[in-house]
């Protein structure tokens, strides 16, 4: 009976007022060390928006280390609380949680799991379930992206290590980008390559730092054998992976239409 | 925890309007005064911008190609003498100046011919070898527009040479030119600005890779001395691989603190606020001067009463010539009546660029490509971009009153509006560009 009091008595008096007063305060002190972090990475992100990706990267790290600190240290250095009653309290949530939150708990695992070998980062753009997009937020549970529709797509993390994962930048801004064009066979191939490829190069959002390819291969499809021209360059800014698709598809496309590749095509019978 | 930021984006926004200043219009001598100055007022002292009568009062102007007052640059000196020693001993190379803009390329050139006397000197002097001569004729140029065909690309070079161009392009057109050229007598010929020669439009690919075959093919019967801009000579490197053809190379970068200070102490001499004591004080100027003078020693002891103005130049600047000389004439003009006695006391103006922070990413493209092309045409950003004419005059205009850019107005025809970056704020502007990933190192 005594010994159920002195229980009893110690468990209030981890719960007692001042402590749960440090441990809020601890929390208000954390978050808002958070919102002075975000706050200088986005202003970071504007002054330098060459190294956001640098950026942030860092914040979901830094975000897991600060709660885990305040975490142990409400443990370790406010509650203070016996070794056996840690014991006793540890297990019985274990299994309450574990039990109740299967799915969430796995999420976090995976999650961190993805921050300590990561198979993308924030500002990545990744196929990822389905749904390809850039990543704009890392979170223990859930990795948010961002689509080319404007959309935003939580996916859980464990989808991320179940499943394969696409990333086209791994970390750089740059990014390839593959478009193909078909031309009919009779087109002068040479001069068909050597306009693509400068074409490309006219682009303002090509990448020309490195190279731009250009491979040919041919096709049967609607009936009859095409040409299929796929060019490979570079974007400066994964952002821009859309547009620069469309920009390369407007000055080939030209390109050729002015060389009269598609002359022929059109005014044959098929 | 998700944190939502819109209530400090907001708080930001208030305390933002709640600081900043209450008048709406602020003039020049607002900013001024309070040791400021914004870009739109530094590309109005350019002297396109102002009127003719005005020009004394901005920075001032001297030829185009001109050795006066040419300062620094010993090293590469050195080795531009080096490379026009080798082409006179039979190992004709193509050599390549590359600086970023603004850094003085154009001056370093225009100090060739001073530099080819010196060398006829020196050769006076030493036994007579198998070496060429120096060429009689030398050639200086840029070139106004790029080549959009191999036969523009031939055309120009023949006019390098006063040799009349093919009527039209053929399959022995190439070798009849570098058959034509090498039997011209031998000649030095520096092409500066060659960025102007690459354009991102259709055929210039071709023109280029014409121009360098015929360059590379009569390398060893003329000396061709190239000056570049550092982002284009990367562009051109990455692209084209041009440092496989060119074995000189020679960077220019901007002016240090001391080098610049010269510059600046010659500008204070002219505006009549120090003594030409202060010149001679300074061993970086006139390069050509071997001879060592005896100074005096309470003159040599004696400090520039201006030296804090040069070092906050310098910091300010980074090493920017005409910036430096902008700002400092335009903060003693501004912030403190230039006959005061205490004048040597003004702080350099601090310059205000919020108008480039706020340019939007469209914006920042376009100064990229004008940026490395030297300059566009209002069709040409047209087509770089593909959009209309009209937008594209829109755009650029939109830029130009903002300062970054200056128009060059066609009478005739608004589609050849010529836009080139200001002058004075190349560096600012790079290295803004840099910073928004849209230049390369």
């Amino acid at each position: 009976m005594d010994n159920s009091r002195e229980a009893l008595q110690a468990f209030l008096d981890i719960i007692s007022f001042d402590r749960i007063l440090s441990i809020l305060l601890l929390c208000l002190t954390a978050w808002l060390f958070l919102v002075l972090v975000q706050f200088c990475l986005n202003q970071l992100n504007n002054k330098l928006p060459k190294y956001r990706l640098i950026w942030n990267r860092s914040y979901p790290f830094v975000r897991l280390f600060v709660w885990l600190c305040v975490i142990i240290y409400s443990i370790v250095g406010i509650i203070d609380p016996h070794e056996n009653l840690i014991l006793a309290v540890v297990g019985s949530i274990s299994i309450v949680v574990g039990l109740a939150t299967q799915e969430p708990a796995k999420n976090m695992i995976a999650g961190f799991i993805i921050m300590l070998n990561p198979p993308y980062r924030v500002g990545d753009m990744v196929t990822l379930a389905g749904h390809y997009g850039e990543v704009i937020k890392l979170e223990w549970s859930v990795t948010w992206l961002r689509t080319f529709d404007d959309n935003t797509v939580m996916v859980p993390n464990a989808e991320a290590l179940k499943t394969a994962v696409s990333n086209a930048n791994s970390g750089a801004l740059d990014e390839m980008v593959v478009v193909k064009f078909s031309i009919p066979m009779a087109a002068d191939l040479q001069k068909a390559i050597a306009l693509a490829r400068e074409a490309t190069q006219c682009s303002p959002y090509t990448f020309l730092n490195k190279p731009i390819i250009v491979n040919l291969s041919n096709d049967y499809s609607f009936g009859q054998y095409q040409q299929i021209i796929t060019v490979k360059a570079y974007v400066m800014d994964v952002r821009l992976e859309k547009k620069f698709v469309s920009d390369i598809n407007i000055r080939v496309l030209s390109a050729f239409k002015n060389a009269h590749f598609y002359d022929e095509q059109q005014t044959s019978p098929t | 925890m998700d944190i939502n930021l819109r209530f400090f984006s907001r708080l930001g926004q208030w305390a933002t309007n709640l600081f900043a200043p209450k008048s709406p219009l602020k003039s020049e001598s607002d900013d001024a005064q309070q040791g400021l100055i914004s870009l739109k007022t530094i590309a109005n002292q350019y002297p396109l911008q102002i009127g003719q009568g005005q020009l004394n009062e901005a920075v001032p102007t001297r030829p185009f190609y001109s050795s006066d007052r040419f300062i620094g640059r010993e090293p590469q000196l050195k080795q531009m003498a080096d490379v026009i020693n080798l082409w006179r001993n039979h190992h004709g190379e193509i050599s390549a100046i590359v600086a970023p803009a603004g850094a003085g390329l154009s001056a370093f050139l225009g100090y060739m011919p001073t530099l080819l006397q010196q060398i006829q000197t020196d050769i006076e002097h030493v036994i007579p070898t198998n070496a060429k001569a120096l060429p009689d004729t030398w050639l200086i140029m840029s070139f106004y527009q790029a080549p959009l065909s191999a036969f523009a690309a031939i055309t120009n070079l023949c006019y390098c040479f006063n040799i009349a161009p093919p009527p039209n392009i053929s399959d022995s057109s190439i070798t009849d030119t570098i058959y034509a050229i090498n039997q011209q007598p031998p000649q030095l010929i520096i092409i500066d600005d060659l960025h102007k020669l690459m354009l991102r439009m259709m055929g210039n690919n071709q023109a280029l890779v014409t121009f360098a075959t015929i360059i590379m093919e009569t390398r060893k019967h003329h000396c061709w001395i190239l000056g570049c801009e550092k982002y284009a000579w990367q562009r051109l490197s990455a692209q084209y691989q041009i440092t496989h053809f060119i074995k000189h190379i020679i960077n220019i970068d901007y002016f240090n603190a001391q080098e610049l200070a010269s510059i600046q102490t010659q500008q204070l001499v002219e505006l009549g606020l120090i003594s030409t004591d202060y010149l001679e004080q300074n061993p970086v100027e006139k390069p050509n001067n071997h001879s060592t003078e005896t100074q005096d020693d309470t003159s040599a002891t004696d400090v520039n009463p201006y030296d804090e103005q040069l070092k906050q130049l310098h910091s300010i600047s980074q090493g920017h010539p005409k910036l430096a000389a902008l700002l400092l004439q335009y903060s003693l003009t501004h912030q403190a009546d230039i006959t005061s006695d205490n004048k040597h006391k003004t702080d350099i103006c601090k310059i205000n660029s919020s108008a480039i922070q706020e340019c939007q990413d469209n914006d920042l493209f376009s100064l990229a490509e004008i940026y490395v092309h030297g300059g566009l045409r209002v069709e040409q950003h047209a087509h770089i971009f593909a959009q209309s004419i009209e937008q594209s005059s829109l755009q650029l205009a939109y830029l130009a009153r903002h300062g970054l850019i200056i128009a060059q107005y066609s009478q005739k025809d608004f589609a050849q509006h010529f836009y080139f970056i200001t002058p004075t704020l190349t560096k600012i502007i790079a290295s803004h560009l840099v910073n928004n990933n849209k230049l390369f190192n």
